[in-house]
């Protein structure tokens, strides 16, 4: 290789782990504010504790441990409504963590209504996405990337026959590989999931308090948003369950306030 | 009369009795008012003589006033039954006399014999207490069974059987007679220690007929059971109910063959019936089995085994029912004896119980799933339930038929083998009952504390920017270096080689200008030979056009043609001739060509 390529090669990785870097920097104020927090949770002071977490969330810092957190103080607050939604963001960031899933499952056992499964798609199961979180799912991607354009510079000086065979299978994979990606953007951008947050909701027929009472929603059912008039929200359980509710009802498991970048609302960051 | 007649002319005389008839009516409640004033009080009974079946009618009028302070004071009547009938008032004309007054109905039911003074009675009207007279009444003996009158209404108490064992299942059976109408029944059943009913199905109604007489029969069964040894008297049963009389006058027979108000119907009636003696033996010592849990009554055992061959690790199940009539509820969960051959797991026992006019009835169910594990021919263990048997006053001991379990190898006769020798491994020392795990409690899990890194893992793909770049950029990177590849690979002789491929298409552009001259014409030639063949020639003569040439491997005669045309070009210009004719231009491509040809 010569050292116009080599000089090319670190000038990338040097980019790459500073942006890491950068990003993976945490202040030693944040790392307080979360033993804080985890300190008033364990002295029963759960409002302090959710005041700390939503903080660091606020500043960034909403890792799935965050949310997880966050979740167990809510449960403990008695609110299984953002209990439930907060579960749900944290198993967006940490998919794999068997804490969560189990304290997710205890909290839907807890709801009233019955659970429905409104994410699972069977491509997603199938190319084993259900394990990997968006961000990783990225890098995974990005990385098999860099390995299959290496592997093509490293053909353009030294065409063997284990670079060519290497590089076909890079070549089925990455094909793979975009699907996988495509799929999982796909999931993300059409998750329109929300929890319900109130005690008891009304699904009415139409937008309007006078419509026909259809059926009634409890804390912690999660449910799919379809569109917004005014106040109100169409929502969707089933095909045989939909209708309409007072939208302040309901919070969004995912804002829709830009594709990946994270932005604040309500206090809560995108998960 | 004159003035008679102009005060009342003629016709006026209807019309005064109409006149004076209303006003008597309007002034009706002064004489009422003023007739208050002589209160008297009457005690009525319908009759003298009663029986402890009999209800009498009593009857208390108050006369001159149509209200009293307070309901009447009763004297005398501590040994009857009391229910109120209703009060109405009235006023009546007798004689040109206005009487009002206050009626008060009673219905009272003698509780004993003897010879009773009924009253006096004391009703308080305007504060002030005004007394009725008082009559005799003599009570005796209901009638007895067999006699000739036993009234319109009845009722008798039987029971199957006087002479029981504890616990034994008896039908206490209550039946009412009646031939009048009767309404609002309510049965009061003997409460008493030890002794418990249970009503069987619903009441039975028919006719009967008794001493001549036929009467509609309502039959009611109860299943008695007494739970302590000894000489018990059943006491009576008290049943309450109305007759309902369809007219003023009674259509009943003696007893109700009586006047009546006219504005009463119904009379409550409570009829008893009487006492039974019953004697309980206890459960006999002798022959009592040991494993004798008090079940009192007749019972059968019935087992199947289905099915009856099976491969190993398949599962068959063995089906208890002991069903029978007594105590049912006592029917033994029957414990089933571990088996060396084959697993065995038990299924929850349900009991089913009815009620038939014979009884209580009930079937217990119990059921086990046998998993064998070893190839062979097996005997189930029998089991045996026992009980006591009040008709024959022996105990008897049931035993569940003889079944036979054929099993044959299967597939997962080397699972169960395996799981057997895991269970030796383990050192207990036999086979293991294993439970499944109990869930005690409910809670979520402990919050995450470990804070090593508080930022999200490749968020920084969160950037869209950077996204893109580490996605474009390999192919970026890729296609650079392919190009700086190519470019490093361009060698002096390739790119001689590429100039020369090149050298005609330039000599052809060069000569297309309009009116080029002989002078350029050399030069473009020249450059051509230079590009062609790699040369370096800075002035071109004809000679070195032609030797150049045949150095090159062009033919003598083409070589020698392209002297002569440099030749003619160099005279043109010395000849002051600028500009070339078409011809010229022609003439020089076409050898041109012809030496691109020629050159090796």
């Amino acid at each position: 290789m010569t050292r116009q390529v080599r000089h090319i090669t670190i000038g990338i990785l040097v980019f790459v782990c500073f942006l890491n870097i950068a990003h993976a920097e945490t202040g030693t104020s944040f790392v307080e504010q979360f033993f804080e927090a985890n300190q008033a949770y364990k002295n029963d002071q759960f409002q302090h504790a959710a005041d700390g977490y939503i903080r660091l969330i606020e500043n960034g810092h909403g890792n799935g441990q965050v949310y997880y957190n966050l979740g167990n103080t809510y449960f403990r607050l008695g609110d299984l409504g953002r209990a439930i939604l907060f579960y749900e963001r944290a198993s967006l960031l940490m998919p794999r963590d068997d804490d969560l899933s189990f304290n997710l499952s205890h909290a839907r056992n807890q709801a009233q209504d019955a659970s429905i499964d409104l994410q699972t798609s069977s491509l997603n199961s199938l190319l084993g996405l259900g394990g990997l979180n968006r961000y990783e799912t990225f890098f995974a991607f990005i990385l098999l990337n860099v390995l299959f354009f290496s592997l093509l510079c490293i053909r353009l000086y030294k065409k063997t026959e284990w670079t060519y065979y290497l590089s076909i299978f890079l070549t089925i994979v990455i094909s793979v590989g975009v699907c996988a990606v495509t799929l999982k953007w796909y999931a993300w951008a059409t998750d329109n999931r929300a929890v319900v947050l109130s005690e008891e909701v009304v699904v009415q027929a139409g937008p309007d308090s006078r419509d026909t009472l259809l059926f009634k929603l409890h804390a912690g059912t999660v449910v799919r948003l379809e569109r917004t008039e005014d106040d109100w929200t169409l929502l969707q359980l089933s095909k045989d369950k939909r209708g309409w509710a007072e939208s302040k009802h309901l919070e969004r498991i995912i804002k829709r306030n830009g594709i990946i970048t994270q932005k604040k609302v309500g206090g809560i960051a995108d998960g | 009369m004159r003035i008679a007649k102009i005060l009342f002319p003629e016709g006026t005389g209807k019309m005064i009795k109409a006149i004076a008839g209303i006003l008597c009516i309007l002034l009706l409640p002064m004489f009422t008012v003023w007739a208050a004033d002589d209160v008297t009080v009457t005690l009525r009974l319908d009759r003298v003589e009663a029986t402890l079946s009999d209800t009498l009618r009593m009857e208390i009028h108050v006369s001159g006033s149509r209200k009293s302070d307070a309901p009447p004071f009763l004297h005398g009547l501590e040994s009857f039954l009391v229910t109120n009938g209703g009060t109405s008032s009235r006023m009546e004309f007798i004689n040109g006399k206005v009487n009002s007054g206050i009626d008060y109905t009673y219905f009272i039911q003698p509780r004993k014999t003897g010879e009773f003074k009924i009253g006096p009675v004391k009703v308080n009207v305007d504060g002030k207490i005004y007394e009725s007279g008082s009559q005799s009444l003599v009570v005796r003996t209901a009638s007895q069974p067999g006699s000739s009158d036993r009234g319109p209404v009845f009722i008798q108490a039987s029971i199957s059987s006087q002479d029981i064992f504890v616990d034994e299942q008896v039908l206490y059976t209550l039946k009412l007679y009646y031939r009048v109408n009767i309404g609002n029944l309510s049965l009061g059943l003997p409460e008493m220690e030890y002794v418990s009913f249970h009503q069987l199905g619903r009441p039975l109604e028919y006719q009967s007929t008794d001493e001549g007489r036929t009467y509609q029969v309502l039959e009611i069964r109860h299943a008695m059971m007494v739970s302590k040894q000894g000489d018990f008297i059943i006491t009576p049963s008290r049943l309450k109910l109305t007759v309902r009389q369809a007219g003023s006058r009674s259509r009943l027979g003696n007893s109700f063959n009586d006047s009546f108000s006219g504005f009463s119907s119904n009379r409550p009636l409570t009829l008893t019936t009487d006492p039974i003696n019953l004697h309980v033996n206890p459960l006999p010592k002798e022959g009592r089995p040991a494993d004798f849990t008090g079940l009192v009554g007749t019972f059968q055992v019935a087992s199947t085994l289905e099915p009856s061959s099976l491969k190993a690790g398949e599962s068959a199940t063995l089906t208890i029912q002991v069903k029978g009539r007594g105590t049912v509820n006592r029917i033994p969960d029957l414990d089933l004896p571990e088996m060396d051959f084959a697993r065995t797991y038990s299924d929850q026992p349900v009991l089913e119980t009815e009620q038939s006019r014979q009884g209580i009835r009930g079937t217990k169910t119990m059921k086990w799933a046998l998993v064998p594990e070893n190839t062979g021919e097996y005997k189930v263990p029998l089991l045996s339930l026992s009980f006591f048997n009040p008709e024959t006053k022996k105990y008897h001991v049931l035993v569940t038929p003889t079944h036979y379990l054929s099993v044959l190898p299967g597939k997962s006769e080397e699972s169960v083998a395996r799981l057997n020798s895991l269970s030796d491994k383990n050192n207990t020392g036999g086979r293991t009952n294993n439970k499944e795990i109990q869930q005690l409690g409910e809670d979520i899990l402990p919050i995450h504390t470990d804070a090593v890194d508080l930022s999200v893992p490749f968020r920084f793909l969160s950037m869209g920017w950077v996204l893109w770049f580490v996605l474009v950029g390999p192919l970026f990177i890729y296609l650079m270096l392919l190009g700086a590849l190519r470019v490093q690979r361009l060698s002096p002789e390739r790119l001689a080689q590429s100039i020369s491929k090149k050298a005609f298409s330039t000599l052809k552009k060069r000569c297309q200008k309009d009116q080029i001259s002989y002078e350029d014409l050399i030069n473009a030639f020249k450059d051509y030979l230079n590009d062609r063949c790699s040369l370096s020639i800075g002035t071109l003569t004809a000679d070195d056009a032609e030797k150049i040439l045949r150095d090159q491997g062009v033919d003598a005669e083409t070589a020698k043609n392209m002297r002569s045309l440099v030749q003619r070009f160099e005279t043109a210009v010395y000849a002051g001739n600028h500009f070339n004719d078409s011809d010229a231009v022609g003439e020089l491509l076409g050898l041109a060509r012809v030496i691109e040809k020629g050159i090796s």
